[in-house]
């Protein structure tokens, strides 16, 4: 065994070999046909129908609308499942098991597993918005850039937050990603992308106000059209402490699922 | 000598519930009971489903017991179970536990990583490990093109990576040729040497007789024998066995020596030309006039009486 002065490494370098380890061992559509079809392709699809739609409404501000919201619905749709295929096939594959028999910092670990998933979603953002823009014409002429920047990668850093706060389930639960789906897929009606939120009764209205997209998509619209940061910072203030949140219960979680799996036994059914 | 692993009374039960939602219970671990000194081998054997694996993941950490004690180089496996993480090495038999589409190289920088091995030693370490267990050239393709042999010895690779005071080895041969089986298992005594703990489970007699010091016997969760591989087959062996070359193959010959009273099995096979009998009898049954006129006193070419192999002490034992 080395002495743990011979052996400390720098906190830094191992939380970044994690971070490239676990994406490119561990996500599902890091190769070119699934990277194109589900970070790219299929968010365009998605903003085309939505905003098409909108169009036919006959107000451009429907069509900016719904273009704005899916565009951060892609964002969840990329960056969820991309962690959560961190957790899933690290324990179908059996190399989660190892990883618990390490020593391994935890909170490192937790971190790392979302770091390049982030940029994803930002891709997707900016990809289903040149697609607005292009093929709808949406108009980025009095776009607030700074404000509007700020929002979308807090809001984006919320749902990666909300992903490492999901991704543990797997730890525990061998079907979750299938569960998981279904909270996306809420996510596309209660957090604002198309429906507007007062159209809910009031207790649903504050669970969406729970949910990542929902506090921080209002910045994002108001910033679009030129308002100030400052006239909705209280929207993106609470995006930010919503991620916040997640984060932390996503480690507590991290950390409970472990005991779980040690106590039950799921990673060991997972081998049988 | 110092006793680096020590199990109390541990118990595991696997808990799950059928499509009916009814609940079913699956005792893997019935009261177990080792001890494990410092700078030996220690062989686990056992049917499929005796608990070898799950004794390995309890004192690896991965598992909790559901009652019972044991500890890993004096830290108690669930309330210090980083202290135990920091002294283990783990391997794993099976295909599963890397990362496929990473290379070799890789894998191992990762866990190097996760052990806090500093960028140096890491370096130093993979390369190191690398041409012990012979995938340097292989180090930069990506795992999922290895063979079944090459991804055993990087389960290896792993399993070494960090010097460990005490390896947990489950299987560690399955998948590998004779070749690579008989390299690995070189590299078992100088690692003793150096004063490492194994604890090692394997389905090969011949393996667990070749490196291990002291031998354990499990069946149904529990330690059914236990000593050295001399003690096993001396003391523990339900069986002496009796070898005998025949020149004339008789059709019913082992149906009738399976009816003498004391013999347990009669395994026939050939020598050549001649018939060979295994008998295992009852110790202190002495069957030799008995074979001697079944088979014809002119045909009978010799008749010993030896001690059992392991392998031959394990069946009398699981029965």
């Amino acid at each position: 065994m080395f002495t743990k002065e011979a052996s400390w490494g720098s906190p830094v370098r191992n939380f970044l070999i994690q971070a490239d380890t676990t994406y490119r061992g561990l996500f599902g559509w890091l190769n070119w046909f699934g990277y194109i079809s589900n970070v790219i392709f299929r968010p365009v699809v998605l903003v085309l129908i939505y905003s098409v739609l909108g169009r036919f409404s006959g107000s451009p501000e429907v069509g900016r609308t719904y273009a704005l919201g899916i565009a951060c619905f892609t964002m969840a749709m990329n960056i969820l499942p991309g962690i959560a295929q961190c957790y899933t096939y690290d324990r179908t594959g059996g190399t989660l098991s190892f990883f618990f028999a390490s020593p391994a910092n935890r909170l490192e670990s937790y971190l790392a597993r979302a770091v390049l998933h982030y940029p994803n979603g930002l891709l997707s953002f900016v990809s289903t918005m040149v697609t607005a823009w292009l093929v709808v014409g949406i108009d980025f002429s009095s776009v607030n850039w700074g404000g509007f920047i700020l929002a979308v990668f807090t809001t984006a850093l919320s749902i990666a937050a909300l992903g490492e706060f999901l991704g543990p389930f797997a730890i525990a639960f061998r079907d979750w990603s299938n569960i998981q789906n279904i909270l996306v897929g809420m996510m596309l009606v209660f957090s604002g992308v198309i429906i507007p939120l007062n159209v809910f009764p009031v207790p649903i209205q504050e669970f969406a106000r729970l949910l990542p997209i929902t506090n921080g998509l209002v910045s994002i619209r108001s910033t679009f059209v030129g308002a100030p940061l400052a006239e909705n910072s209280g929207y993106l203030i609470r995006e930010g402490l919503t991620g916040l949140a997640y984060l932390a219960l996503g480690y507590l979680g991290f950390g409970l699922f472990e005991k779980v799996a040690r106590r039950n036994g799921a990673l060991e059914q997972e081998s049988l | 000598m110092e006793t680096i692993i020590e199990c109390t009374d541990v118990k595991r039960i696997y808990s799950s519930r059928t499509r009916t939602g009814q609940k079913r219970e699956t005792v893997a671990l019935n009261g177990l009971n080792l001890q494990v000194s410092k700078g030996t081998v220690f062989g686990l054997l056992g049917p499929n489903g005796a608990g070898k694996t799950t004794t390995i993941r309890i004192l690896s950490t991965l598992l909790i017991p559901n009652s019972g004690k044991a500890t890993v180089a004096g830290f108690d496996i669930v309330k210090e179970a980083s202290e135990v993480r920091k002294r283990i090495g783990l391997i794993l038999g099976g295909e599963r536990g890397l990362y496929g589409r990473l290379t070799g190289k890789e894998n191992l920088n990762y866990f190097a990583a996760i052990n806090h091995m500093s960028a140096s030693l890491s370096r130093r370490r993979v390369d190191e490990v690398l041409k012990m267990v012979t995938l340097t050239e292989a180090k930069d393709r990506p795992v999922e093109q290895y063979s079944r042999g090459m991804r055993q010895r990087l389960h290896v690779a792993r399993g070494l990576l960090t010097d460990p005071e005490i390896l947990f080895m489950d299987e560690p041969t399955i998948g590998l040729d004779p070749v690579g089986a008989q390299e690995l298992r070189q590299m078992i005594p100088p690692m003793v040497k150096e004063g490492k703990t194994i604890v090692l489970t394997t389905h090969y007699m011949s393996e667990a007789d070749e490196l291990s010091d002291r031998i354990a016997i499990i069946d149904r969760g529990a330690i059914v024998a236990e000593g050295t591989p001399s003690d096993i087959k001396r003391k523990f062996s339900k069986v002496r066995i009796f070898e005998v070359l025949s020149r004339q193959s008789q059709t019913n010959a082992s149906g009738e020596l399976a009816s003498i009273k004391g013999v347990e099995r009669v395994i026939a096979g050939s020598d050549g030309a001649l018939l060979k009998l295994t008998i295992h009898v009852i110790p202190g049954t002495d069957i030799s006039e008995k074979v001697t006129e079944i088979l014809g006193r002119a045909n009978v070419e010799s008749c010993i009486t030896r001690e059992p192999t392991l392998e031959e002490a394990y069946l009398s034992i699981i029965k």
